[in-house]
């Protein structure tokens, strides 16, 4: 990845996350880290003929990080919190690797 | 007992002898011949990158602050396809290049000779020493609670053993001892877990217990805030593509295709071995909470659960299971820092260039004995060691693993200034930590990569050059 698009978006990830830990500021860290997550998949995009399909796959995965960050920091807290923390990572560890697989280019070669 | 332990100092002097037989050049001792297809690659990464940290530091850390201690996990199912998306497709390109064989071998190859590959393997070998000790502190821990000894016992047994097969196979042996430690940590993580909850009343039993007399367990940030919980969040979930254990898998593989399913064996094994983490936590915290158990201190809890609660057969399935994991990620740090030292510090300042592999098996013998005096004087937790070594990885290597390997126009001047600052950053705020200066919600090791990431960006900008070299 030649262009500048992928630093710029680093960059701005690294200043809002200082930032966010400087002013304590949980909802500008929750959004790092909805962002960070699938940002540092972007080169990944280059290397793959279909783009849109696993650009989608990102954007779905920021969104479960955003739908189970956003609850907790309104206030959902005792069991209800456990149950959607916990339930997070049971639906995701299937979906996300079977996510990879199905968008693996298979075509690029042999590394010896 | 007598002969349980014979059998396993059979097993690993057995080990050594085909290991000393089979490797016979650096890529042997290096990358294990690059042998490795999905199954064998993914269980030995996941038994390398969880330590004792997760059986013993883990569920310590749940008892101590509860539910805010699983943001250190909660990124598990991630972590897996985001490693092979972000950073092991680039190690494969460049592995098909150039040969590589390291992690310093990487940059090296990305950002040319000298100060990149010697920053890379100076930071390699003070964060491996480091998450070393946290193997032998945990070890110490488990060994003087659990079974009544002195714990440098049985530090000094398994690392002894785990020197034995290391400095003779290097890789070659350490892959396949890995993987079948991977199964084992498995198996004794899913079983210790179901027993801990069992003894709980269940997992929702526990719950109550918890919401019952220790409510502030089950609130999802803890005492320190949203920020710093989703600072560990975000340091555990990106910082799997800077922990050179991790990437070292990545350059054992056998081809490019072994990657697709090395997500799906990753995280399963992940997932499974968390369960401990989850099970002994909640069972154990809630039995602590009824007064069913007592401990001295929450690093306590796991050997305390397993010798007062559990039957003595479930404890040996869990000692067994923190010997794997212990010894699995020690093995792979062994062989990275022994690399580091003889291979890529020498490289770095354009000294000898030998494929010998003495140097590296003496490496080996004396970063665990460095590592065990380390741990045996260090005062910090378990997890808190364990922090110690992986924010550094994730400082010095974050921001040139992902935005280095990722964007051509990072340039070399900027990728050893982003090691160099990140590095400083992470060693400054854990300094300040252990003095006792508060330094609110700052996570030293993201917040090391965060400067690291601005440093090689603008940098990189400042002074472009052709390709970025």
């Amino acid at each position: 990845m030649r262009r500048v698009a992928y630093p710029a978006v680093a960059v701005t990830l690294a200043v809002c996350w200082l930032a966010a830990q400087l002013l304590d500021w949980p909802w500008l860290a929750a959004a790092v880290c909805v962002v960070a997550i699938p940002a540092a998949c972007l080169p990944a995009l280059a290397r793959r003929p279909r783009r849109v399909a696993t650009a989608l796959i990102l954007a779905a995965l920021a969104a479960a990080v955003a739908a189970v960050l956003a609850p907790l920091l309104l206030g959902l807290t005792g069991a209800g919190a456990l149950r959607l923390q916990l339930g997070f990572a049971l639906v995701l560890t299937p979906l996300v690797p079977l996510a990879y697989a199905a968008t693996f280019p298979a075509d690029r070669g042999d590394p010896r | 007992m007598t002969w349980v332990l014979a059998g396993l100092a059979f097993a690993v002097l057995a080990l050594a002898v085909w290991g000393f037989r089979n490797a016979r050049s650096a890529t042997d001792y290096f990358a294990a011949a690059r042998v490795a297809g999905p199954l064998l690659a993914g269980l030995a990464g996941t038994a390398a990158g969880l330590s004792a940290f997760v059986f013993v530091g883990g569920p310590g850390l749940f008892a101590a602050i509860g539910a805010a201690s699983l943001w250190i996990i909660l990124s598990a199912p991630l972590t897996g396809a985001l490693q092979c998306w972000a950073v092991g497709e680039p190690i494969l390109d460049l592995v098909r290049r150039h040969h590589c064989l390291t992690v310093p071998d990487l940059l090296a190859a990305r950002f040319g000779e000298g100060w990149p590959r010697g920053v890379a393997a100076a930071a390699i070998v003070v964060g491996g020493v480091a998450t070393l000790a946290v193997q032998m502190k945990a070890l110490d821990v488990v060994g003087g609670t659990l079974l009544g000894v002195p714990g440098w016992w049985i530090v000094g047994g398994a690392a002894a053993a785990t020197v034995t097969y290391t400095a003779a196979g290097g890789m070659r042996a350490g892959l396949l001892a890995e993987a079948l430690q991977g199964a084992v940590m498995v198996a004794a993580a899913v079983t210790v877990a179901a027993a801990a909850l069992t003894r709980a009343g269940g997992p929702a039993r526990a719950v109550a217990v918890l919401a019952e007399r220790r409510p502030e367990l089950l609130d999802p940030w803890g005492a320190a805030g949203a920020t710093a919980g989703l600072g560990w969040f975000l340091v555990f979930a990106l910082g799997t593509c800077a922990q050179p254990h991790y990437l070292q898998k990545f350059l054992l593989l056998r081809d490019r295709a072994s990657l697709r399913w090395l997500p799906a064996v990753l995280s399963l094994a992940l997932v499974a071995v968390l369960t401990v983490w989850v099970g002994l936590g909640l069972g154990g915290a809630a039995l602590w909470a009824e007064g069913r158990i007592t401990l001295s201190s929450p690093d306590q809890l796991a050997p305390a659960l397993l010798l007062e609660v559990v039957p003595p057969w479930l404890a040996v399935v869990a000692g067994a299971g923190v010997l794997a994991a212990v010894m699995s990620t020690a093995a792979s740090l062994l062989n990275l820092v022994a690399a580091a030292a003889v291979r890529d510090l020498p490289r770095a300042v354009g000294g000898p260039t030998s494929e010998r592999l003495a140097p590296a098996r003496l490496a080996t013998v004396l970063a665990a004995v460095l590592a065990a005096v380390l741990a045996l004087s260090a005062e910090r937790s378990v997890a808190m060691l364990g922090m110690l070594g992986w924010g550094a990885f994730t400082a010095a290597l974050l921001p040139v693993m992902l935005v280095g390997l990722g964007w051509r126009g990072a340039t070399r001047a900027a990728a050893v200034a982003a090691m160099a600052g990140g590095s400083a950053v992470q060693l400054g705020l854990e300094a300040t930590r252990s003095t006792g200066l508060a330094i609110g919600v700052w996570e030293p090791g993201l917040s090391g990569a965060a400067l690291g990431t601005i440093l090689l960006v603008v940098l990189s900008l400042r002074r472009p050059t052709v390709e970025g070299q």
